[in-house]
């Protein structure tokens, strides 16, 4: 099979908007995965070391809004959003200008994520829901330098600067926030293909990962 | 684990986070107004501190504010037992940072030398840090104010009064009720993991990352079971075939205090441009 | 009309993958009356809630299907004639046609309140339904408040846009739950298990409402219930699910009393249905049960070395909520200790705080020697202490069911061989080796809960703390936990019991701990609690059946004190039979009785020939004929037919075949002369064919109505007294009587190669054991069938060894021997082949 020919067992997740139908307990699920991140984001934003203003140095949500957002897209990617603004946001006391500002820092990666995957990667033989990360040479390099790399560095030099911009960071301690900002979510995004790996079959075999944006 | 005694006047109304006192003034505020006020004051206090020199007064001013009705809604006894370590912890590391990454001044209270690199700490820089860290506590003590203070119900009905269609805001509402369905199911996993010697309370950093990986299997589970549970209970009231959503209640009408609040809150939003 | 049919429905979760599932619905046909009051019980996993979720619409129309579901789903489902759910095929394509969820008409109650709850105020609990349905705002109030008042809620609606639901208790949620179906007036409230996740109290509460619900609405109601008092009071008829088939429909007391049925499915029955014997299903009594000295044989707990030690602890969560005051408990080492009280009574905190979960907020512990004091010292505990949860969900940490064994086991330190073995061995008798490789998320709940017992359980711990471990489970696999906890115990692992279930309690706890309000009310034996009407009432326990059966009769006078099980109720009655009851126990009481006999048949003159009469007659005949050194004969002779149903006529068979030489005189043997019919026409049969023989008759037993008095008798009993043979228990004739083919033949066997003496028989054995390459040790023979030879051929061989092994009871013997006898028939042969461990292995058929 040709480098650019899309896995058949993968055919089934793409970007097309809709997928099947969408039933009332998807509707239920995607609610309780936005609350399991505002939890996941709340308890590890409460227990991490603050090495910063607005800066944690572990935020533990980071690793599951990944892989719920390979599983459900867009559900996933607004969880992702709504756990950063709300749970190590508003619920750790982070007051709701920089926290709402600061999500987006989470959206982005979130989405850019999973326009990768289930885009471009898709269509090059990697796993569109990156269960073979711990397997393949080549999707362990696309994650390294996509999630925990770009996406990542993105996401951190956006909070940061938001962060700066609100008066909460001195402007020359700018890329030492955002270094520290990128460095820790590097290391909790190590869980992710474990996760990815550990879990997703579950899922799967629930027939409960969208095939498209929405369902 | 407390019975609803219909008998007993209800003195306390469970909240977003933790309970709160029900004839608290400030838990029965409208929630839209109460919004408002949250914005406008924090909108207030960035402006202030974004200033060269924070506006030191305007912020004490809120941070009175919040912690006065910290009081009155009682809601500071949990401030106390959850967050106060936390944030005194965020306030001096932003106080640090202040003093480090910020050498202006000329009037040094002291001076430190380390590997070549003068560290000075000037009247102005601590001025600047201690502005920064009151702006920043008075708004952290106003966010977490508002979320005590605040029933999930009354997200709903300030929707609701945004017009925010039904469906969105019926999911808002499930994201809230799963919040507190999933914490407690999240406790007991955890737990659950730590009866099994699982290093759930292992301080050591792979123990808690195998510990974080290993709760994944339980929690999905239990949201995949909670989501058909939740999604039946939905269907079998006829959710997804109905058309129309009629009102029923809405329990905090706008009154005279709730516009007096607004007022409140323009006037304070005023203060940092005019000052 | 019906308010609910079902026809020929098949029902398979659809699975993504390519792992094989099983259908959970399989051919339900069913017709449910408008109006009735209907049940559906069977064991978890037998397809009622998924039958519950077909009605209601909600299965198929809310799961997301596989392209091509034809092995989904076939059949139709209609409620008061509207099409729910049928298959159709159009253009050559299958189609699922029909209305799908079936709200408002129907009106579903899952087992779990908590996530059934879609809001954050009561009121808006309640309004939610009315809302979807576009109701005006008046006429939901009188609605709401309406619903709220039948079901016993009236009091709350004044406050209730301010109570959250998480604030009720148990079984108000479940209330609310269905006050919330109730305001949307549905045609048919479909209650699945609504029960089984609350405590007593709230037990008592939801039934209460669904007794108000049936004496006063003309509703459908389909009660999907474990519980059979509950089915017996309420229920019309009740649909018993096995593996997703429909196995029987009928009225509860039909169902209840056929005990083959309940047996066969293990369905769990009234207590009293253990007792039918002695009660009806209603509690009524069959028999006098007279007065009696009988005092039931409880061994109480030694208190001399505590494992765990609790001194004024006290614990309150972060919100302040007190949850555990002054707490003074020690706990016996080796003990099985129940801990009861009703929900948020502080039974899960203590547990936490013995298991190192929660650290007290005052006082002192010590757990297995172990004084915890700081975080670490805690986290220790884990490893002397395991806890099985509740929930099962929680504690399923891996991808299959021997990771999850071997989890624990690596944590204790265990792997290798050692692991392997306790692992298989632990499958086993959870009943999950099937399972060993599938993942445990798709297991069903009751096996999960047994996965979650096993992976606790591998490790033996020092102390094991169980909550609820036979929730779910059928009757057979509850006593299958229960008796491995047992065996755990009894091996010196203490546990404390967490159970609202009091039958749990009652037969096999002997200390029972009782929480009410975070602190402890009650600590002593569970008769004494079952006692005390005050505490109960304090506490929201019920005491089981067989207590208040016990509380009847005390008050009559006939019993002294409580019987608080059935075993104890069953001892009670064993107790009473065993006053007139005569047990031969052993082959040498027979021995000794034809001993008696033959020196008193001896004293008349000498013994020509013995006749007895099969079969009774056949081991005492021949134990006579050994001491008299005479021929032997046997006849058959019985008034009792195939299935032991008494006769009008005597049938004799085999006088026309004897051939008696006629110089002394014939002595007529039976064993037991009862009504003396047999013995009677026997003997003047006799007489016909032998004019001028002299007979003698003799039994080892006589009782005193009997026409016939045998000329020599060992024992007269009285007229009601019940004789018992070791070598014809009721298990062997039972098996007789069913018509046992294999079993018939080789009685037949025994009989003919007896026909002549026991000569031939024994010569069979000795031949064969001739033919050993090594001298067989020991004698293994089929119980009772070839019990006789057995015991001459040991005689005559030499043999001290003789191993009984019955049909009934399972075997194994596992010494070495060199060499051995088998004796019995050829299926016996091979069944306990494989239970023996002789080297060498005779077989000697009859």
């Amino acid at each position: 099979m040709g480098e650019t020919a899309v896995d058949s067992k993968f055919s089934q997740y793409t970007l097309r908007w809709r997928g099947n139908k969408l039933t009332t307990t998807q509707y239920a699920l995607f609610a309780i995965q936005m609350a399991v991140i505002i939890l996941l984001s709340w308890l590890g934003a409460i227990a991490t070391p603050v090495v910063g203003p607005g800066i944690g140095f572990l935020y533990w949500a980071y690793p599951f809004f990944v892989v719920f957002t390979l599983w459900w897209g867009i559900w996933g990617i607004f969880g992702a959003w709504l756990g950063a603004f709300v749970g190590s946001g508003l619920l750790t006391g982070l007051p709701v200008i920089p926290a709402m500002a600061f999500s987006i820092g989470d959206l982005v990666p979130a989405l850019l994520i999973f326009l990768l995957y289930r885009g471009y990667l898709r269509k090059h033989g990697v796993d569109p829901l990156g269960r073979d990360i711990l397997k393949s040479k080549k999707s362990a390099a696309w994650f390294v330098v996509w999630v925990m790399g770009i996406t990542n560095i993105i996401g951190g030099l956006w909070g940061v600067y938001v962060l700066v911009l609100l008066g909460f960071v001195p402007a020359n301690a700018y890329l030492l926030g955002a270094g520290l900002w990128i460095t820790g979510d590097a290391v909790v995004l190590l869980i992710a293909p474990f996760l990815s790996k550990y879990v997703t079959p579950v899922v799967e075999r629930f027939g409960l990962v969208n095939s498209g944006w929405v369902s | 684990m407390g019975k609803t005694d219909s008998r007993k006047e209800k003195r306390r109304v469970k909240t977003i986070l933790f309970s709160a006192r029900a004839d608290s003034f400030y838990v029965n505020m409208n929630p839209l107004a109460k919004f408002f006020l949250l914005l406008a004051l924090s909108i207030g206090v960035v402006i202030s501190i974004l200033r060269p020199v924070p506006y030191l007064q305007y912020n004490i001013l809120v941070l009175v504010f919040a912690v006065g009705f910290l009081f009155e809604s009682g809601t500071v006894k949990y401030l106390v037992k959850s967050y106060l370590g936390l944030l005194i912890v965020a306030l001096v590391v932003m106080m640090l940072w202040w003093v480090v990454f910020n050498q202006i001044g000329t009037n040094p209270i002291f001076s430190v030398s380390f590997l070549g690199a003068t560290l000075r700490v000037t009247y102005l820089s601590l001025y600047i840090g201690v502005g920064k860290i009151t702006g920043y506590a008075s708004m952290a003590l106003l966010t977490l104010l508002t979320i005590m203070s605040t029933r999930d119900a009354d997200i709903i009905s300030a929707l609701k009064k945004l017009k925010v269609p039904f469906k969105a805001i019926f999911f808002s509402s499930l994201v809230a009720r799963s919040l507190n369905i999933m914490s407690e199911d999240l406790d007991s996993i955890k737990q659950a993991q730590f009866a099994r010697g699982a290093g759930a309370a292992s301080d050591n950093f792979f123990k808690k990352v195998e510990s974080f990986v290993m709760l994944s299997i339980p929690l999905t589970t239990s949201m995949i079971k909670r989501s058909v549970d939740m999604g039946f209970a939905l269907e079998s009231r006829g959710f997804s075939k109905s058309k129309s959503f009629s009102d029923f209640i809405d329990e905090k009408p706008f009154r005279y205090y709730d516009a007096v609040i607004v007022a409140f809150g323009v006037f304070m939003l005023a203060i940092p441009f005019l000052a | 009309m019906h308010a609910v049919s079902i026809s020929n429905f098949y029902w398979k979760y659809p699975n993504f993958t390519s792992v094989k599932s099983d259908y959970a619905l399989k051919g339900i046909t069913l017709d449910i009356n408008e109006g009735e009051f209907f049940g559906i019980t069977g064991p978890s996993g037998s397809g009622k809630s998924t039958l519950c979720y077909a009605i209601a619409g909600l299965i198929p129309h809310q799961l997301k299907l596989p392209l091509n579901f034809e092995d989904n789903i076939s059949g139709s489902i209609k409620v008061f004639g509207e099409e729910v759910t049928s298959v159709l095929k159009e253009n050559g394509k299958l189609k699922i046609s029909g209305k799908g969820s079936m709200a408002p008409l129907v009106g579903l109650v899952m087992q779990d309140p908590e996530s059934q709850f879609l809001s954050m105020s009561v009121i808006n609990e309640m309004s939610l339904g009315l809302q979807l349905m576009g109701i005006k705002k008046e006429e939901m109030e009188s609605r709401i408040r309406e619903a709220m008042e039948m079901v016993g809620l009236g009091e709350l609606y004044s406050t209730a846009s301010k109570i959250h639901p998480s604030e009720l208790s148990g079984g108000q949620k479940q209330r609310l739950v269905i006050a919330s179906f109730l305001a949307m007036r549905p045609k048919v409230l479909i209650l699945d298990e609504p029960t089984s996740d609350l405590d007593p109290k709230g037990k008592m509460e939801v039934i209460e409402t669904i007794s108000r619900l049936k004496s006063k609405s003309d509703m459908t109601i389909i009660l999907v219930e474990h519980n059979p008092e509950v089915m017996l009071r309420f229920a019309e008829r009740i649909a018993v699910l096995h593996e997703g088939t429909l196995v029987a429909c009928a009225p509860p007391s039909e169902i209840y009393s056929d005990k083959a049925l309940t047996s066969k499915y293990n369905i769990y029955t009234p207590e009293v249905a253990e007792l039918s014997d002695y009660f009806s299903i209603d509690e009524k009594q069959k028999v006098k049960i007279p007065d009696s000295g009988f005092r039931v044989n409880r061994d109480m707990p030694d208190q001399s070395n505590p494992i765990i030690k609790l001194k004024e602890v006290s614990f309150s969560y972060d919100d302040g909520t007190k949850a555990l005051e002054g707490i003074n408990l020690e706990i016996e080492k080796g003990s099985l200790v129940a801990l009861v009280g009703q929900n948020g009574s502080g039974k899960s905190t203590l547990s936490k705080i013995i298991s190192g979960i929660l650290k007290p907020s005052y006082g002192e512990m010590e757990i297995a020697g172990i004084r915890p004091r700081s975080k670490k010292d805690r986290s220790k505990l884990p490893l002397h202490v395991s806890y099985v949860f509740q929930n099962p969900d929680h504690q399923i940490f891996t991808r299959s069911v021997t990771d999850e064994i071997s989890y624990s086991l690596k944590n204790a330190g265990i792997t290798g061989a050692a692991a392997a073995e306790r692992i298989s061995s632990i499958l086993e008798r959870v009943g999950l080796s099937d399972k060993a490789s599938e993942d445990p998320v798709f297991l069903g709940r009751g096996q999960k809960r047994r996965l979650a017992v096993a992976s606790s359980i591998v490790i033996k711990p020092e102390i094991l703390i169980v909550d609820e471990p036979t929730t779910g489970q059928d009757y057979r696999m509850s006593i299958e936990i229960m008796d491995l906890i047992k065996g755990l115990n009894a091996n010196g692992v203490t546990v404390l019991l967490i159970t609202h279930d009091m039958r749990l309690v009652a037969e096999y706890c002997r200390r029972v701990v009782v929480m009410n309000r975070g602190s402890i009310v009650f600590d002593g034996t569970p008769e004494t609690l079952f006692m005390d009407e005050n505490l109960l009432k304090l506490s929201s326990l019920s005491e089981p059946q067989s207590v208040r059966l016990s509380k009847g009769l005390m008050h009559t006078g006939a019993l002294k004190e409580p019987l608080i099980s059935a075993r104890e109720w069953l001892e009670f009655f064993d107790f009473l039979k065993s006053k007139t009851k005569i047990e031969f126990r052993s082959i040498e009481d027979v021995e000794k009785a034809a001993s008696k006999i033959a020196a008193a048949a001896s004293k008349r003159g000498a013994v020509e020939s013995l006749i007895y009469i099969e079969r009774g007659g056949m081991v005492l005949g021949s134990a006579i004929a050994k001491v008299l050194k005479c021929d032997s004969y046997a006849i058959s002779a019985s008034h009792y037919n195939s299935i032991g149903a008494q006769t009008k006529e005597v049938n004799v068979r085999g006088i026309d075949s004897l051939n008696i030489r006629g110089n002394g005189y014939i002595l007529v043997v039976d064993e037991l002369v009862d009504t003396g019919k047999t013995m009677k026409e026997t003997l003047s049969l006799l007489l016909e064919r032998f004019p001028k023989t002299r007979f003698l008759t003799c039994a080892m037993i006589t009782k005193p109505h009997s026409i016939m008095k045998p000329d020599i008798t060992v024992e007269e009993v009285p007229d009601d007294t019940w004789v018992v043979f070791d070598y014809e228990r009721k298990e062997a004739t039972e098996e007789f009587r069913k018509g046992n083919p294999e079993l018939q033949e080789v009685l037949k066997g025994c009989l003919s190669s007896h026909a002549f003496g026991y000569s031939p028989a024994i010569e069979k054995i000795e031949k064969a054991a001739a033919s050993a390459k090594t001298k067989p040790e020991a004698i293994f023979y089929q119980n009772p069938e070839t019990a006789l030879f057995a015991r001459l051929a040991s005689d005559s061989l030499g043999i001290k060894r003789l191993v009984p092994v019955s049909k009934v009871q399972p075997f194994q013997d596992k010494t070495k021997y060199a060499s051995a006898l088998i004796i019995g028939s050829q299926q016996f042969a091979e069944e306990i082949k494989t239970s023996t461990n002789a080297k060498e292995k005779i077989f000697v058929q009859f």
